[in-house]
């Protein structure tokens, strides 16, 4: 008889555990959501199931992509493992929506979230400053999106210092490693003036990176302003409706970002003309000041003149008026006697000659009696 | 880098735009700002006829090496 070997429920599961963590240190299972539910605000507990099984998981909150609902296909990274009181589960890593359904499902939940707790509020958007200095990119160096936005941003502007870190854009490390490009872009000692996070177009599963709640949050919480630009037709990616300002594609992030230094050159020159104008209007402007002043000088100097010669007409009127030829017109006579003019008739004596003059005649004339005005 | 950036350029040509359609200005300041201005016109258009974009590869830890582009 051979002894079979007899184990205690407790070595059974250290046992069972060891053989599980040894066949599946890490798996991944793909099935329907069902019986989610969030104890705490903590602990979650959810089965994955499909037509003919079920199968029981447990993990913390912060492996949520965003919030779930049952009925969304997902696949969850896992560890298999007997819990010595509780039976049977998987311990979560990782938590991913697929399928299109699935993904735009867990989107509009995570979105009603966000948008409830303000995150893409206009209120928060930053302007960004036109042309920037001074950008960075987060993108791979892999992917068209790179080489496209760098295109433009050379046709279009000079003089940008470009900080790049290389991140994958899609898969399980996309997530991860855009929230720490984002996190070490902020925490550099001279930050970029705008940070850009872009990729090219592709499949929902291939954008999931660029809704999850850890990306978008990132995107929020980032003190730089941002620029989110993912290529796609139809629906606008989380971390789009997060960033400051969107853009189609990687190219119109370029385009969104500068201005054509064609366009700005040809402007320049119309700058240079319209100085050159302005300084002509203004030379021409003080001419015709001076022109003013000069025709007021004139005017003033012209008054003064007048008034002159009007002073003199009357000063020569008044000398007119004693002028003593007017007197001898006026039939006024001078009597002279020796030469003296005489004003007295006591000067004189009957028997004088004297001399009388008129306007128009001078006499000789004797005295022949004199009568002074008292004798009368 | 010792010389001027396109923005600290742009900024100065502003200010010069701006004091010049003051209707104050006397002409001999018009005549200073004009020719400050089209100085300022003429450094931002050899700005954006030769300066680059730089690239700087950094990595989640630190950076690495710097190339420049075009």
């Amino acid at each position: 008889m051979s002894a079979e070997l007899v184990v205690s429920v407790s070595e059974f599961v250290a046992l069972l555990n060891q053989t599980l963590e040894f066949a599946y240190p890490s798996i991944i299972i793909a099935g329907e959501l069902a019986n989610f539910r969030v104890s705490k605000n903590k602990w979650l507990y959810f089965d994955l199931k499909d037509d003919f099984a079920s199968v029981k998981f447990f993990g913390t909150v912060y492996q949520l992509p965003g919030p779930l609902e049952d009925g969304m296909l997902l696949e969850v990274r896992g560890q298999p493992q007997l819990h010595p009181l509780y039976g049977f589960s998987v311990n979560v890593q990782s938590i991913r929506p697929v399928g299109e359904g699935s993904i735009k499902r867990a989107a509009a939940l995570l979105e009603a979230k966000l948008v409830a707790e303000g995150l893409f509020d206009e209120a928060r958007k930053r302007p960004l400053l036109y042309p920037p200095e001074h950008i960075g990119l987060i993108t791979s160096s892999e992917a068209a999106a790179y080489s496209d936005f760098m295109k433009i941003l050379d046709e279009r502007w000079r003089g940008i210092t470009v900080d790049f870190m290389n991140v994958q854009v899609q898969g399980e490390l996309a997530v991860t490693q855009i929230v720490q490009a984002i996190e070490r872009f902020n925490a550099l000692a001279e930050p970029p003036e705008v940070l850009v996070i872009t990729r090219g177009g592709g499949s929902a599963d291939d954008l999931a990176a660029f809704s999850t709640e850890q990306v978008t949050r990132a995107v929020a919480a980032s003190r730089v302003p941002t620029l989110v630009a993912v290529g796609h037709e139809r629906d606008v990616s989380l971390a789009e409706l997060a960033a400051d300002r969107r853009a189609s594609t990687p190219s119109n992030a370029a385009e969104l970002l500068t201005p054509d230094r064609r366009h700005v050159i040809d402007q320049l020159s119309q700058i240079s003309q319209q100085l050159a104008t302005g300084l002509n209007d203004l030379l021409a402007d003080n001419q015709r000041q001076l022109q003013v002043i000069d025709e007021a000088f004139d005017e003033i100097i012209g008054r003064t003149l007048h008034s002159a010669q009007d002073r003199l007409k009357l000063n020569q009127q008044v000398l007119e008026a004693f002028n003593p030829e007017a007197a001898f017109k006026r039939g006024w006579a001078t009597v002279r006697h020796h030469n003296t003019l005489i004003r007295s008739g006591q000067s004189l004596a009957a028997g004088d000659i004297v001399d009388i003059r008129l306007y128009d005649a001078s006499l000789k004339a004797q005295i022949d009696n004199i009568i002074m005005k008292d004798d009368r | 880098m010792a010389e001027k950036s396109y923005r600290q350029l742009s900024e100065a040509l502003e200010k010069v735009l701006a004091e010049l359609q003051d209707p104050d200005v006397d002409i001999d300041r018009a005549l200073k700002l004009y020719e400050q201005g089209q100085k300022l016109i003429a450094e931002l258009g050899a700005y954006l006829e030769s300066a680059e974009n730089k690239v700087n590869k950094l990595t989640a830890s630190s950076s690495t090496k710097s190339k420049k582009s075009s």
